[in-house]
């Protein structure tokens, strides 16, 4: 079988070995394939050490000419394998030798087993090992024939992965209950099912040295700002890492600010919002192994809104839109204000109101600021035990949550009823905002807003606000202001930011969009009767 | 992780803008800061005060709140909860200013007395009669004694009502305020007092109050209330007297200061008594100069119910309800004339502002009015004119429960 003529230690001397570089794909991709088989199996089998997830199957491909089936399992699709692959061979094998034809036997052309024999849709060839190392991670079945340099490739993605499912961290009450998965192919599939347009493109990109992560931008051609698609691409195409496990990783490293704690992309497991943001001329980037898409350039005001704000009537949409705004107000400030005015400024407060302060605080040892970073800090660490907490255990966590922030705490006289109060208030608060991790941000600032009340009372609380406040409008999320509404002040995108404007009347694409193409509605329609015949 | 060139890109210059930016920040850190920390557990809250005179020297009795005794979740254990369940402590000192007084009342006091939630400035008669202004000062002085507490004068010692028993509220200063606002449609508070005492042509009344029997004597333990009794008047800054009763009443109508007055008026044919209140009331004042004669008009209109009829005579016809509103009218003139000749004549104090009204019409006639006033005064003559309108006499046309009704 030794048709070249070369030993089969030849390549193995030459050739540095996966295990001996520690790296074997980037050294291995000029490296020929040989046309011993032997010299190959050893090859893959040397690369391969101890991964015990390889299969090889060894098999007569033609009468007398052996074949060598790879691939790693349970990321293939083993029932298409089966069926359209080792099934033909194995009956083509039998009908050749039936057959008896002697030519076919000398001179096994590969060409009809990919052609006539493997019913798959997916085929590649390729001559160098790295081909072959990349096409084998990444789900392919790979065919040696002896004596022939060239390697079969057939795509067979499959094994188990979670189906489409409800997306768990964005529940709507009204809006498609389907979310991403943690396969691209499905998320980019469940886009496209949105955007029946050719000019929705997904622009693919591999990242990872080892986990070879499959990254794909998408925007739509015409909508969406093309100089900020190039940033993006290069930004992502700047990134030297080892693996992409979750679009985190890709978060921190092409944002605007690193060091800002807002959030300046957006993440959402709903295939409807990516949609209805990539038609607002943003782009979107999935990342294979994650339910979560990244989408940018966002704004503060982006990710005070929910997707149902859109699907609901405006009359409503609004109200709740408000509500959420003084909701973020309380969240950010509430626990400062109450510090602030129980210690320095008491004369701000009600008569009766500061009394029953007074009266309740009467017996409690902390100063106030104490008292509400000892309950605001308990609250987190409740709320952090509960997401962490198998469920089977969240029910305990909650009876304990109950009496630490609650009545015993009070009864105990460690701290005040307002105090529980107002750290329930600013808990609910901080879950109204949509976004959770705006929602965090918010939480974390909190802090900070607390001890400046602490220290220096309502004084610290403006500081603290004047320094959020300039940080805020001097932040961008891809050359996009994140206050992109009020500052700059624009009015056309004022009708989806303090209110949402119904359907007939939001005519345009926000400002950053494309110049080109900003109409959205040629005309406003609204539903009044055009001719009072109809009834 | 890759440094991207757009944002690192002068460094130096952000550093140092930052440092900058960052010092001018911090410097007026130093204005503030915890060393002004006052717990609110560390505070004692005024919520009422009283001046009185003692020998020459004033006497300033405070009201504090004992959050211990007012019954908040967890203040079971804590608190100094020194008198004994009440749900305030009354302490009294003198001194020679209304200052030094309350100084020596924070000597004796565990905690810093703040005085920016006091209710009531309650005033007695005597030290009154010697003029309020001198201890005004310091209330402006000082931003935190708040000029929107509500001022009253009281018979007798101020003290004593403060530390009357107030059992509907916790404290006796919130029981006054209620009642000062039920007495007047704007009450007086402090910045309202130094304004008419600034203003020409017009005198202070304050609402007057005192203590009053409230169960018969001998039944069972006495009880005693505060009640609004009258209007305290005020010759420029001096108490003169009060117009209690009656007068008082139609004189607070008279001034567009009383919120649902009730007029009795006495039953057709002298029988029995039809009460009737006003929710609705408006007094204007009109003057007439001629020369040296001042004529005054006080109209009064105002639109009310009957609310009580124990006569036996029928009022809902057309014709006794306009007999009704004429026999109001004439109530309404009688008794305010009265009440005027007693504030022109017997205390010479022009609370309704007759002066005023003259600037604010004719101000040139008032320039030769204004240097003898108090002389002009007494000399106005006043014409009242009531405009009433009952417009519901209740659920009920005929006396209710009544045999014999009278029908005239």
């Amino acid at each position: 079988m030794k048709k070249d003529g070369t030993t089969p230690d030849k390549p193995r001397m030459a050739l540095p070995t996966g295990r001996a570089l520690g790296l074997p794909s980037p050294s291995l991709d000029k490296v020929p394939i040989q046309k011993d088989l032997k010299v190959n199996t050893e090859m893959l089998k040397d690369i391969f050490d101890d991964c015990s997830d390889m299969v090889y199957r060894s098999m007569e491909v033609a009468p007398g000419v052996e074949g060598l089936l790879v691939y790693v399992e349970g990321i293939v699709f083993s029932e298409e394998l089966q069926i359209h692959m080792i099934q033909p061979i194995i009956q083509g094998l039998v009908r050749l030798k039936n057959e008896g034809d002697e030519s076919k036997e000398q001179d096994p052309d590969l060409e009809p087993l990919e052609n006539t024999r493997v019913s798959l849709s997916q085929v590649n060839s390729a001559t160098m090992w790295g081909d072959v190392i990349e096409g084998l991670m990444n789900s392919s079945a790979v065919i040696l024939v002896d004596g022939y340099s060239e390697a079969h490739l057939f795509n067979v993605k499959g094994g188990l992965r979670r189906t489409v499912s409800e997306p768990e961290t964005e529940a709507v009450i009204r809006g498609p209950r389907e979310g991403f998965t943690e396969m691209l192919r499905v998320n980019t599939a469940l886009l496209r099912f949105k955007i029946k347009s050719p000019r929705l493109k997904m622009k693919s990109i591999v990242l990872g040295t080892e986990t070879k992560t499959d990254v794909v931008i998408s925007y739509i051609e015409g909508l969406a700002n093309p100089k900020m698609i190039r940033d993006v691409e290069k930004r992502l195409k700047d990134i030297e890492i080892d693996g992409i496990l979750e679009s985190g990783y890709i978060e921190e490293m092409i944002e605007d600010h690193p060091y800002s704690p807002f959030p300046q992309l957006q993440y959402t497991e709903r295939p409807d919002t990516a949609a209805a943001q990539l038609l607002e001329g943003r782009f979107a980037i999935f990342t294979d192994g994650t339910p979560f898409v990244l989408i940018g350039p966002v704004t503060f005001f982006q990710l005070m809104q929910a997707s149902e704000d859109y699907y609901e009537r405006f009359f409503i949409t609004n109200f709740i839109r408000w509500i959420r705004y003084l909701f973020v107000f309380i969240a950010l400030f509430l626990p400062a204000l109450y510090i602030a005015t129980t210690t320095y400024h008491q004369d701000m407060l009600p008569s009766t109101l500061v009394l029953s302060i007074a009266a309740a605080r009467e017996a409690i040892p902390f100063p106030a600021l104490v008292e509400a970073l000892i309950m605001e800090i308990s609250f987190e660490a409740l709320r952090e035990a509960g997401v962490r907490l198998p469920k089977t255990v969240g029910q305990a966590v909650s009876i304990l949550g109950a009496l630490v922030i609650g009545q015993a705490a009070v009864e105990a006289g460690i701290v005040s009823a307002p105090m529980v109060i107002i750290v329930s208030m600013t808990g609910i608060a901080s879950f109204t905002i949509p976004r959770f991790n705006l929602a965090i941000t918010v939480r974390l600032l909190r802090f900070p807003l607390m001890i400046l009340a602490g220290v220096f009372g309502l004084f610290g609380i403006v500081l603290g606000t004047v320094w959020i406040l300039v940080h805020v409008t001097q932040l961008t999320s891809f050359g996009v202001p994140y206050m992109s509404g009020i500052s700059p002040f624009h009015v056309q995108d004022n009708k989806d930011v303090f209110v949402r404007a119904p359907w007939w009347k939001m005519k345009r694409r926000p400002s950053w969009a494309s110049k080109k193409d900003r109409v959205r509605e040629k005309k406003e329609i609204n539903g009044t009767p055009q001719s009072n015949k109809v009834w | 992780m890759v440094p991207r060139n757009q944002t690192r890109c002068g460094d130096m210059d952000m550093i140092k803008k930052w440092a900058v930016a960052g010092l001018l920040l911090l410097s007026p850190l130093a204005l503030a800061g915890c060393w002004d920390r006052k717990e609110i557990n560390d505070v004692a809250f005024v919520i009422g005060s009283s001046v009185d005179k003692e020998n020459g020297m004033y006497r300033s009795a405070l009201q504090i709140a004992l959050p211990g005794n007012l019954g908040g979740a967890g203040s079971k254990g804590g608190g100094g909860g020194t008198s004994g369940g009440k749900s305030y402590y009354l302490e009294s000192k003198t001194g020679i200013t209304l200052r030094s007084a309350n100084m020596e009342i924070q000597a004796g006091n565990s905690r810093n007395l703040s005085f920016s939630h006091r209710r009531v400035l309650l005033i007695g008669e005597d030290f009154a009669r010697d003029g309020i202004a001198p201890m005004l000062d310091q209330f402006a002085r000082i931003p935190q004694n708040r000029l929107s507490s509500l001022v009253a004068v009281t018979s007798g010692s101020a003290y004593k009502i403060l530390d009357a028993a107030a059992p509907m509220e916790q404290f006796s200063s919130e029981m006054i305020r209620e009642l000062i606002n039920e007495f007047t449609k704007r009450p007086d508070s402090l910045k309202q007092l130094v304004n008419t005492l600034m203003t020409d042509g017009v005198d202070v009344a304050l609402p007057y109050l005192s203590i009053q029997e409230a169960v018969p004597p001998g039944v069972g333990t006495s009880k005693n209330n505060i009640q609004v009794t009258g209007l305290a008047l005020f010759d420029e800054d001096k108490f003169v007297g009060a117009l209690e009763g009656q007068e008082g009443k139609i004189i607070n109508l008279a001034m567009n200061q009383a919120p649902s007055p009730d007029i009795i008026v006495d039953g057709p044919g002298g029988k029995g008594h039809i009460s009737i209140r006003f929710s609705e009331n408006e007094a204007k004042l009109k003057p007439v100069v001629r020369g040296n004669d001042i004529t005054m008009t006080i109209e009064i209109y105002a639109k009310g119910a009957v609310y009580e009829n124990d006569s036996n005579s029928i009022i809902s016809d057309e014709h006794s309800l306009r007999d009704l509103e004429r026999r109001a009218s004439e109530e309404i003139v009688d008794k305010v004339q009265l009440a005027m000749r007693s504030l022109q004549h017997k205390y010479n104090s022009d609370i309704l502002g007759f002066g005023r009204t003259i600037y604010e019409h004719d101000p040139k006639a008032w320039q030769r009015f204004k240097g003898n006033w108090k002389k002009v005064y007494p000399e106005v003559r006043v014409i009242v004119k009531p405009e009433l309108h009952i417009e519901n006499i209740g659920a009920v046309g005929k006396p209710f429960g009544r045999k014999e009704i009278r029908n005239d």
